[in-house]
């Protein structure tokens, strides 16, 4: 039997096979996709992350680590090759420990002095406002490409972003809510929790992990390495969460997956140092 | 904004019902029961819908059910172990057609092959698709695809044995 008698073959059974439940299937999937969606933003909306598909940005490492360290003050010992999960600014924790449960108690500021949030302002910072001000802090000689209003809303902004190695998918947003609202982050809570891997991640890829610290102004930082999806593309998801009730996060990921994928990096750009210090700046304001 | 937890995000629903009997053949075809099959389709579409915001185009969202489709079932075959001797039960088949021999036939040497060999020959030769264009979906070499295509082809002219006269009618 030849190749081609097979194909032919496979071509006879497949188009003799009906499927009459696609209508039932396709609103069953509907139904637990919403589900799981609406999970996600509930558990982003009670101080949590957000799924991958927010904000993107494309980050290359060391270009953007030396223009961070420009910009944001940096240490210069960050490289932005080798991220670790538990990079120097925080404290890190367990992936298990849970900040503490009463915001009130937290240490006073001591960081750059940050503007009020007005308790009625409705939205955080607008998509332009985002967007120029991360311009500023990207390193020269990258690019910023494929900008887009965000699926999760007008505080998030969604871009590619390239230095000339290669583009990722890159997240950012700024959202008001109430920080007693929310609750504290903790790992448990995240829509992270408990997901496994839909593929294998590349060779060199970082295990997933949360860490959680306690900054003395008392924001909370959550670090994720996040499941890899069916392409093996995952990323880092930092948020901080701060006690005037900003919420700052930050998501890399290690390739594109918005357009055709191209996932072909082992880890995403920059390192967690790099990433908190992002989410930590008192530019970010309701 | 659109908020995704009330509206169905524009145009899964067109995508999924277009996709859906295509992804069903292919399911069925790669686990040989019916019921799985509607699950793996159903999962599928799941995850195509949660991700759905970031799928740009159909190109798109079609590779990335596939991929879907693929780890889903590869890693429920991990997880089970079952070994899937071929056997001459199907308790899930549909119902009887014109070509029910030849599909019982063909399905019978399916289920002989390994999952992954049984995977490299569905989205050959039901999909159509280039060794290049399954590797890069089952996450495997060119010439991983190749080999396992091969052994999968050698297996199956065996295991259909006496049958090709009945395959060639």
């Amino acid at each position: 039997m030849t190749e081609e008698e097979i194909a032919a073959l496979f071509d006879r059974v497949a188009q003799d096979l009906d499927f009459p439940g696609i209508e039932a299937v396709v609103s069953e999937a509907e139904r637990h996709g919403r589900r799981l969606r609406h999970r996600h933003r509930g558990l982003i909306a009670t101080g949590s992350v957000l799924s991958v598909g927010a904000v993107i940005i494309a980050v290359s490492s060391t270009g953007l680590v030396a223009g961070l360290t420009g910009t944001l003050g940096f240490a210069s010992s960050a490289t932005g090759t080798s991220p670790t999960p538990s990079a120097s600014p925080p404290t890190a924790a367990s992936p298990s420990a849970t900040p503490s449960s009463d915001p009130s108690s937290s240490v006073p500021a001591t960081g750059p002095e940050r503007p009020s949030p007005s308790a009625s302002t409705p939205r955080g910072m607008t998509m332009t406002q985002i967007l120029d001000d991360l311009r500023a802090m990207l390193p020269p000689g990258s690019t910023i490409s494929d900008v887009r209003p965000s699926t999760e809303g007008d505080e998030a902004v969604e871009l590619d972003y390239n230095d000339g190695q290669g583009a990722v998918d890159f997240s950012f947003s700024v959202e008001p809510t109430s920080f007693y609202q929310r609750g504290p982050l903790t790992c448990s809570q995240s829509p992270w929790s408990g997901t496994t891997d839909e593929g294998p991640r590349p060779a060199g890829a970082l295990p997933q992990s949360c860490v959680m610290s306690t900054l003395p102004d008392g924001s909370i930082l959550q670090d994720w390495v996040t499941y890899a999806d069916a392409y093996g593309f995952y990323g880092y998801y930092v948020t901080d969460q701060r006690p005037d009730g900003t919420v700052v996060w930050v998501q890399v990921g290690n390739g594109i997956i918005h357009t055709l994928p191209q996932v072909d990096r082992a880890v995403p750009p920059g390192s967690f140092a790099e990433w908190n210090a992002l989410v930590e700046n008192p530019l970010w304001h309701l | 904004m659109t908020d995704p937890g009330v509206d169905p995000p524009a145009g899964f629903r067109e995508f999924a019902s277009a996709r859906a009997t295509q992804l069903f053949r292919l399911a069925f075809l790669l686990c040989n029961d019916w019921h799985e099959a509607e699950d793996l389709v159903q999962t599928t579409l799941t995850k195509v819908f949660v991700s759905w915001g970031r799928l740009r185009g159909i190109s798109s969202a079609d590779s990335y059910a596939r991929k879907v489709m693929l780890n889903a079932f590869l890693s429920q075959r991990r997880l089970k172990r079952s070994g899937e001797l071929p056997t001459a039960d199907f308790q899930d088949l549909p119902a009887p057609g014109a070509d029910a021999d030849l599909r019982m036939t063909l399905l019978t040497a399916l289920r002989g092959l390994p999952p992954r060999t049984r995977a490299v020959v569905v989205l050959r030769y039901v999909e159509d698709r280039s060794v290049e264009s399954v590797a890069t979906l089952m996450n495997a070499t060119p010439a991983a695809v190749k080999s396992l295509n091969t052994r999968g082809l050698a297996q199956l002219r065996e295991l259909l044995g006496a049958d090709q006269d009945l395959l060639r009618s």
